[in-house]
C-alpha cells in the first residue's frame, strides 16, 4: 500500500539529488524574479504606506498611520463595501451557474468536452479592454438591449445596464465563471462512478446521491474555484473602470486613481495593502470554514 | 551518466546566462542614440509612429525617438516621479498643471537656449519656467451634439460658459472628473462664471452641486467622451477644441463652440534630471518645437502651438494673451481638498 507514493516521489527526489546544488540554478531564476518583481515592491508599497505624502515627494523621514487612519473615512469604507459587494454577488452567480454546466460537460464525450470548454475560455481569447468597449455597445443606452426592448415597446426610457453595479456584474462574469467551472469539471470528471453507483445500491435516489456523494466530493474543487474567481473580482480593474463608470469606483481603481491621478503614494499604497488585507482575510476564512466543517 | 547530465545542465545554464548577459550589453550600447519621450499615446503616438515624423526626426539628428505612452497627464508625471532617482527617460511632455507638480519635485533639469536654440522661437508665455517649455497649448470648448440638439428642440449653445448651467441638459451632460486636469478647469471655470475664482472656490462647488445630478458620467479621456457623445447617452460635454476637432475628424457627429472669454489649457515639456541621454534629449525637443513639427500638430491636430513662425494656429498666439490663465500654484496646492470634496459631495449626486 505503501509503496505506490514512494515510486510516484523516487523520480522527482532524483533529479533533485542529480543536480546536487546546482537546483538552486534552476529554481534561482523563479525566486529572484518573484522576488524582485513581485515581493520587493509589494514590500516598498506597504513600507511607503507609513510615511507622509507632501508636495515635494515621500518624506522618507517620519512615519506614520494617517494613511491607513484616512481608510475608516466614510467615502473609502463605501468603495471598499461596494467592492466586496460586487465581488461576491460575482462569485455566488458563478458557483450556481457552473455547477450545471460543469455536470452537463463531465457527461459529454472527449471530443464534445474539448470543444465545450473551448467556448467557455473564448472570453479570455479577447483583451479586456475591447471586450468591455464591445458590452457598451451591447448594454449602452442606445445599446442592443435598450434598442431591442424599446421597439418591442416595453420600455420608454433605458434602462440602466451600464455605469452602475449592474455593468461591473455582466462585465465580469463571463469572464471569472471559467475559474469555478474547470476545478469543478476535472473534480467531476475524476469522480469514481462507483461511489454513486454504491450509494444507489444502498437505496439513495439520484437527488441524495448528488446532495451526498456527489456534492461533498466535489466541494473543495467548488470552494477552489471560488476563491480564484472572489480574489479576480477584487482585483479587477478594466471591466469596473470602463463598465461601472465613475460613481461606481471599486477598490483598485481608487489605488490606481490616488497614486497615478493623485500622486499620492502613500496613501496609495496604504489603500492597496487594505485591498491585500482584506482579500486575504476572506480567502483564509473561507479555507477555515471549510476545514471545520 | 548522472555526473554527466549534471555538467550538461550546469553548462546549459552557464551559456544562457552569457547569452542574457551579452543581450543587455548590446542594448545598453544602443541606449546612447535613443531618446526615450515619455507622454501621451493617443495624437503624440500618431504623429511618431504612423504619421512618419519619428523617422523625419533620426534623419534630422540621427537619434531614434522611442515613445513611452501614458493614458493621462498626472500619469506620466507619475511615471517621471517614480524614476527621480534613475531616469530612464529623457523627455517628458504633458499637461501643464502636472507638469509643475513634478517640477516641485525637482525631477527636471534647466533648458539652455544655447543648446536648444529653437526655445528662443516660442513666445514669451510659453516659457513659463527655467525648467520647461509650453509646447502647445488648447483652448476649451462645449462640444455637442447637434443631433440630439435637434431632435429635442434645443437651441445650439452659445459661446458662454454659462450654457454649462442650461437645466435642459440634465441627465444629457458628460464632463471631466475633478481629479482630472480637465476636470479642475471645469470647477474653476464654473467658480468664475458664478463669481469666484480658483481663489473663492465655493461658487465653483455650488454650481457643481447644481449640475453633478444631471451629469450622466465623468470621463476621463477624450475617446470616452467621444464615445458617449456618439452613442448618445450624453449631448452635451467640455473638453479642449483640439479633441473636439479631432472627435470630428474620428467621425464622430459632434460640433463644438469655444465660449469667451477664451480658457487656456497649455501642454509643457521637459527633460529629465540625469537623462540618460541627454544631448539626444536636447536633440529632440529642438526638433519637436521647430516651425515644421509644431506646423504639423497646428494642421493636423489643431493644437495652438507656441512657435512665433508657426502661421498655421486655429487660432493666433497672440489670442492667448487675453485668454484666461488660472494661478497654477494655488490650483496645485488645493488639488487635494478640492478632490476631496468633489468625491465626497459631488459624485455621489444623482
Amino acid at each position: 500500500m505503501t509503496t505506490a507514493p514512494v515510486t510516484a516521489a523516487a523520480p522527482r527526489a532524483a533529479l533533485g539529488a542529480r543536480l546536487g546544488g546546482g537546483v538552486w540554478l534552476f529554481l534561482g531564476p523563479a525566486i529572484v524574479l518573484m522576488a524582485a518583481a513581485y515581493l520587493a515592491p509589494l514590500f516598498d508599497t506597504a513600507v511607503i504606506s507609513f510615511h507622509p505624502n507632501t508636495p515635494s515627494g515621500i518624506d522618507r523621514g517620519h512615519w506614520i498611520l494617517g494613511n491607513y487612519a484616512r481608510l475608516i473615512d466614510d467615502y473609502y469604507w463605501s468603495v471598499l463595501v461596494r467592492t466586496l459587494r460586487v465581488s461576491v454577488i460575482i462569485t455566488l452567480f458563478s458557483v450556481a451557474l457552473a455547477y450545471p454546466v460543469a455536470v452537463w460537460l463531465a457527461g459529454l464525450g472527449p471530443r464534445g468536452q474539448t470543444w465545450a470548454i473551448l467556448v467557455y475560455m473564448s472570453p479570455w481569447f479577447v483583451n479586456t479592454v475591447v471586450k468591455s468597449f464591445g458590452w457598451t455597445l451591447i448594454l449602452g443606452n442606445n445599446g442592443l438591449i435598450n434598442n431591442g426592448l424599446r421597439s418591442l415597446g416595453l420600455i420608454d426610457a433605458p434602462v440602466r445596464l451600464m455605469l452602475n453595479e449592474t455593468g461591473i456584474v455582466i462585465g465580469l462574469l463571463p469572464g471569472h465563471f471559467l475559474f469555478v467551472l474547470l476545478p469543478l469539471w476535472a473534480a467531476l470528471k475524476g469522480l469514481d462512478g462507483n461511489l454513486r453507483w454504491a450509494a444507489m445500491t444502498l437505496g439513495a435516489r439520484p437527488r441524495q446521491v448528488f446532495l451526498r456523494v456527489t456534492v461533498p466530493l466535489t466541494l473543495p474543487a467548488l470552494l477552489a474555484g471560488a476563491i480564484i474567481n472572489f480574489t479576480m473580482n477584487m482585483a479587477a480593474f478594466a471591466a469596473p473602470a470602463l463598465l461601472g463608470g465613475t460613481r461606481t469606483r471599486v477598490l483598485s481603481f481608487i489605488a490606481y486613481q490616488v497614486n497615478l491621478e493623485e500622486l499620492n503614494w502613500p496613501f496609495g499604497g496604504a489603500l492597496a495593502v487594505a485591498l491585500l488585507v482584506v482579500t486575504l482575510g476572506f480567502v483564509m476564512a473561507a479555507q477555515a470554514a471549510a476545514r471545520t466543517r | 551518466m548522472i555526473l554527466l547530465s549534471r555538467c550538461r545542465l550546469l553548462r546549459t545554464v552557464a551559456a544562457l546566462a552569457v547569452l542574457a548577459a551579452s543581450a543587455g550589453g548590446a542594448s545598453a550600447q544602443g541606449a546612447g542614440k535613443t531618446v526615450y519621450f515619455l507622454t501621451w499615446g493617443g495624437t503624440v503616438q500618431q504623429t511618431l509612429e504612423n504619421e512618419g515624423w519619428g523617422k523625419k526626426f533620426t534623419e534630422a539628428t540621427g537619434y531614434t525617438v522611442q515613445l513611452v505612452p501614458k493614458a493621462t497627464g498626472p500619469e506620466i508625471v507619475a511615471t517621471a516621479i517614480a524614476q527621480k532617482d534613475k531616469p530612464q527617460v529623457d523627455v517628458v511632455q504633458t499637461d501643464l498643471l502636472p507638469f509643475l507638480s513634478g517640477n516641485d519635485q525637482g525631477i527636471f533639469a534647466p533648458l539652455d537656449a544655447k543648446e536648444i536654440p529653437n526655445l528662443e522661437k516660442q513666445v514669451d508665455v510659453a516659457r513659463f519656467h527655467a525648467n520647461g517649455v509650453m509646447t502647445y497649448g488648447d483652448v476649451f470648448s462645449i462640444i455637442y451634439n447637434p443631433e440630439v440638439f435637434a431632435k429635442k428642440g434645443w437651441a445650439e449653445p452659445k459661446e458662454s460658459w454659462s450654457e454649462l448651467m442650461r437645466p435642459e441638459f440634465r441627465g444629457m451632460m458628460v464632463l471631466p472628473p475633478i481629479n482630472t486636469t480637465y476636470g479642475l478647469y471645469v470647477l474653476v471655470t464654473l467658480a468664475r462664471v458664478n463669481g469666484g475664482s480658483e481663489h473663492q472656490i465655493g461658487p465653483g462647488f455650488e454650481a457643481l452641486k447644481k449640475i453633478a445630478p444631471g451629469v450622466v458620467e465623468w470621463p476621463t479621456t477624450f475617446a470616452r467622451m467621444g464615445q458617449f457623445l456618439q452613442d448618445g447617452t450624453a449631448a452635451v460635454g467640455f473638453y479642449s477644441s483640439a479633441s473636439a476637432a479631432e472627435m470630428q475628424k474620428r467621425g464622430i457627429p459632434v460640433k463644438y463652440v469655444v465660449p469667451k472669454p477664451l480658457l487656456f489649457t497649455g501642454t509643457a515639456a521637459g527633460i529629465m534630471k540625469n537623462a540618460p541621454n541627454p544631448q539626444g534629449a536636447r536633440a529632440f525637443l529642438n526638433w519637436w518645437l521647430s516651425k515644421d513639427v509644431m506646423t504639423f500638430r497646428a494642421t493636423r491636430y489643431g493644437n495652438v502651438t507656441m512657435n512665433k513662425e508657426v502661421t498655421a494656429n486655429p487660432i493666433p498666439v497672440t489670442a492667448l494673451a487675453d485668454a484666461q490663465r488660472i494661478d497654477y500654484a494655488h490650483v496645485n496646492a488645493q488639488r487635494t481638498e478640492w478632490i476631496k470634496v468633489f468625491e465626497r459631495e459631488i459624485l455621489p449626486l444623482k
